[in-house]
């Protein structure tokens, strides 16, 4: 079996490429995938850990945790779906009015 | 596992079936006419009878003071009592005014049955003992404020706002389960009390891990409070969200993160007994000053009142830097959360007030209010006057109580103090905008002075949070004594004596002593 | 001692995950993305968590990529190419993204979790009865804030699909 570490690692890895989207890009869509890649890199350390220790809650909590991000998915994209019939499109830079 | 009559489970029994009850009668209502006042009804009722109950579990004493050791996922204690009976106060102000708010509105079922739905999330937040628990009530507080701030689908700002506010809060749920994660990985379990326990003899490769993980978990529940790195999206989502959801989020969301911030990360990091005080000290400062130095350049109404939200989250914050130093500054913090809920729900629902009766958001606007709605720019001086700490009001005390425990705590740490200096003279700097605010309602004169209709629910939630403001500020003992009941007593955390925790000071003065 | 497999599904996983973001199409990365979940899917296979890797099929690749791939062929194409970008928020994000790799990745590398003896590496993979058995007993209040949580997104996201002109014409 490989070792936790290099779980651990790759979901570090993970959560940096999804950072990194959520910083550069400035469309709806990409930064919802960015979201859903960090949000799979944090499933994966659980079950690392779950493996790790023997112990079911990880895998409980990863349960929980996938049910959860479908179901910001679905209102997240509404949101957009609502931004598109504004603006007919979803590009955020697009957004005039947003001040810092 | 939960007793069957604990709070929690009945507080999510009623507020879940009354929730989930309104958009299926909704369904299966024959004629399609706007049914606003029934479901605000129906809302209001059932918040009210929740409250009540919590009110007289308290009261009847059947409810533990506070207790962070539980072997199931929800504990029934009087921290949580506490927050919940705060964060229910908001959302029964929330729905009563929008009985107003949403009156010719689409789709009024969805509104109330998210507003109910994510009270419930805020009181289980309060109650969990559990990071698993904490993350599932989290996001019920979270998903469906994200869709209530874009319920004005018309309006462009307000789904930017939306999406500003759904990605940032995405954002930290993600970075809320790495923290879990790594908490679980190194203790084995996801119980917050045996996860301390565990915590507190931690081996020593794992302590950079810990450290990371309390870190994170700073990270994640500071985008919901506000705190300084991680605000910028909130005035935005609070000034772009319809107005009586700005109330929820500025007086709800953000005191439920409050909430679990003071259950996980206060205690982590007493468990992992590093220096953290001076971190969270310097954050607040920074949260106070930014906060009320964006507040003074603001034209709109709503930002200023968002600005002043990410401000008051910094005196907040003081309580939570000084809790192993001053048993005061817990009970502090909390006292200043109820009141900071009322306060600025009181003063997002003014706002709202303002904007279904001229339709505008603009400082402009409210020239002149005090002739021509005379209740509501009452009731918004007062809120505003308590925000900046004016004696006698509620806010005064709170303020009074975590500044004093800030001086007092100077005995044991050098800094303490001038943490009281920076909430005075940010007090004063805020002084400023509100009274410039009450100065354009009442010496001021606008185009346009007749009088006009007040929106009658929202004036019955004004007058009732103008005798809370008042009433509490003359009477301030009661809420004293239960907010001192109901911090934990961080001198039973750890067994073991570390250095952090010999420098506890009991505090010897009684409260009423103040 | 890495096993080949684990790298193999890393290489896929990490580079579909850049690809979902990176393509010039929304739809590829979309696309991309569910390979992305699909791959961890295979790290829980790995990880002898069979339960939670059907879940995430069923779940992420089965129902999330299959909701965003409809609302990006709901919403027109054309708006989709835009892929305008600037060069200074580009390369901030790269060296945002490598900070952060760098400096959590040290924290793990010198902690103790690099360590061969840390956990029980050896114990036997988890039943899922076990999974059910915490589900129900210790996790059950989690478990009805969960249905409610979902309950809220549905309502949610019916709230927001709705068209506003059909609805105000019978309001009227």
């Amino acid at each position: 079996m490989t070792e936790l570490i290099y779980y651990v690692l790759l979901s570090v890895v993970l959560v940096a490429i999804g950072i990194y989207g959520l910083v550069v890009k400035r469309n709806a869509v990409r930064m919802l995938f960015a979201l859903e890649i960090i949000a799979n890199a944090a499933n994966l350390n659980l079950i690392a850990f779950s493996r790790n220790l023997s112990n079911a809650q990880g895998q409980v909590f990863a349960l929980f945790s996938i049910a959860i991000a479908a179901a910001e998915v679905a209102v997240g994209l509404g949101i957009i779906i609502i931004a598109y019939r504004l603006y007919k499109e979803i590009d955020v830079e697009e957004f005039k009015s947003m001040r810092g | 596992m939960a007793d069957l009559i604990s709070t929690p489970l009945i507080v999510t029994l009623i507020l879940g079936v009354v929730g989930l009850a309104i958009p299926i009668i909704d369904a299966f209502k024959k004629e399609r006419g706007s049914n606003n006042r029934l479901y605000s009804g129906i809302a209001f009722g059932a918040l009210i009878i929740t409250i009540g109950f919590v009110i007289f579990r308290v009261l009847s004493g059947e409810v533990m003071p506070a207790v962070l050791f539980s072997k199931g996922v929800l504990t029934d204690d009087l921290f949580g009592s506490f927050f919940a009976i705060a964060l229910l106060i908001v959302s029964i102000m929330v729905t009563a005014s929008s009985w107003n708010y949403m009156k010719g509105r689409i789709n009024p079922a969805a509104y109330y049955s998210l507003i109910l739905l994510s009270s419930i999330g805020m009181v289980l937040i309060a109650y969990s003992t559990d990071l698993v628990m904490l993350l599932v009530a989290w996001e019920l507080m979270s998903i469906p404020t994200y869709a209530l701030a874009a319920f004005s689908k018309r309006d462009p700002i307000s789904n930017e706002a939306a999406i500003k506010y759904f990605m940032f809060g995405a954002l930290s749920s993600a970075i809320l389960v790495f923290a879990i994660g790594l908490v679980y990985g190194i203790t084995g379990t996801t119980n917050i009390g045996s996860s301390i326990q565990a915590m507190a003899s931690l081996q020593k490769g794992l302590v950079p891990v810990g450290l990371l993980a309390i870190g994170l978990f700073i990270a994640g529940f500071g985008f919901k409070m506000g705190l300084v790195p991680f605000h910028m999206w909130l005035p935005d989502a609070y000034e772009g969200a319809p107005t009586t959801i700005g109330a929820l989020l500025a007086a709800g969301t953000k005191k439920a993160g409050f909430a679990a911030a003071l259950r996980v990360i206060v205690l982590g990091m007493f468990a992992l007994n590093v220096d953290w005080t001076v971190t969270l000290a310097i954050v607040a400062v920074f949260t106070m000053t930014l906060g009320n130095l964006g507040a003074l350049i603001q034209k709109s109404v709503p930002r200023i009142l968002a600005y002043s939200s990410i401000a008051q989250a910094g005196y907040i914050l003081i309580g939570i830097a000084l809790a192993p130093y001053s048993n005061q500054a817990l009970t502090g913090s909390l006292f200043h959360i109820l009141n900071h809920a009322v306060m600025k729900s009181a003063g997002f629902i003014a706002a709202a007030a303002v904007a279904a009766t001229l339709a505008s958001y603009s400082l402009e606007k409210y020239r002149g209010l005090g002739r021509r709605m005379p209740i509501t720019a009452i009731a918004f001086s007062i809120s505003l006057l308590a925000l900046a700490g004016v004696p006698p009001l509620n806010g005064f005390w709170s303020k009074l109580v975590l500044f004093g425990a800030a001086i007092n705590s100077g005995s044991v740490v050098a800094w303490g103090p001038y943490l009281a200096i920076a909430g005075v003279l940010n007090s004063a700097l805020s002084l400023g905008y509100y009274a410039w605010i009450i100065r354009k309602m009442y010496m001021e004169e606008g185009p346009d002075m007749s009088k006009v209709k007040e929106p009658r629910a929202m004036v019955a939630v004004l007058v009732f949070a103008m005798v809370f403001m008042v009433g509490f500020g003359v009477w301030h003992a009661p809420i004293l004594q239960f907010a001192s009941k109901a911090v934990p007593h961080l001198s039973n955390i750890v067994p073991t004596g570390s250095n952090h925790l010999s420098n506890i000071v009991p505090s010897s003065k009684t409260l009423h002593d103040f | 001692m890495v096993d080949p497999v684990f790298i193999g599904v890393a290489v896929l996983t990490v580079g579909s995950a850049i690809i979902s973001l990176e393509s010039r199409e929304l739809i590829y990365g979309a696309i991309a993305l569910a390979i992305s979940m699909l791959g961890i899917a295979g790290f829980f296979l790995l990880l002898e968590s069979p339960f939670v890797a059907m879940f995430q099929i069923a779940v992420y690749v089965g129902a999330v990529a299959v909701l965003v791939i409809f609302t990006v062929m709901l919403v027109r194409t054309q708006a989709l190419f835009t892929t305008k970008e600037d060069k200074g928020r580009k390369s901030a994000g790269i060296v945002l993204m490598l900070i952060f790799m760098v400096s959590i990745g040290a924290i793990f590398i010198v902690s103790a979790l690099n360590n061969h003896t840390f956990g029980n590496p050896k114990a036997s993979a988890i039943d899922f009865t076990a999974i059910g058995q915490q589900m129900l007993t210790y996790y059950s209040p989690a478990l009805i804030t969960l249905a409610l949580t979902l309950a809220g997104a549905v309502i949610g996201a019916l709230a927001l699909a709705r068209r506003e002109e059909e609805i105000e014409q019978k309001n009227d």
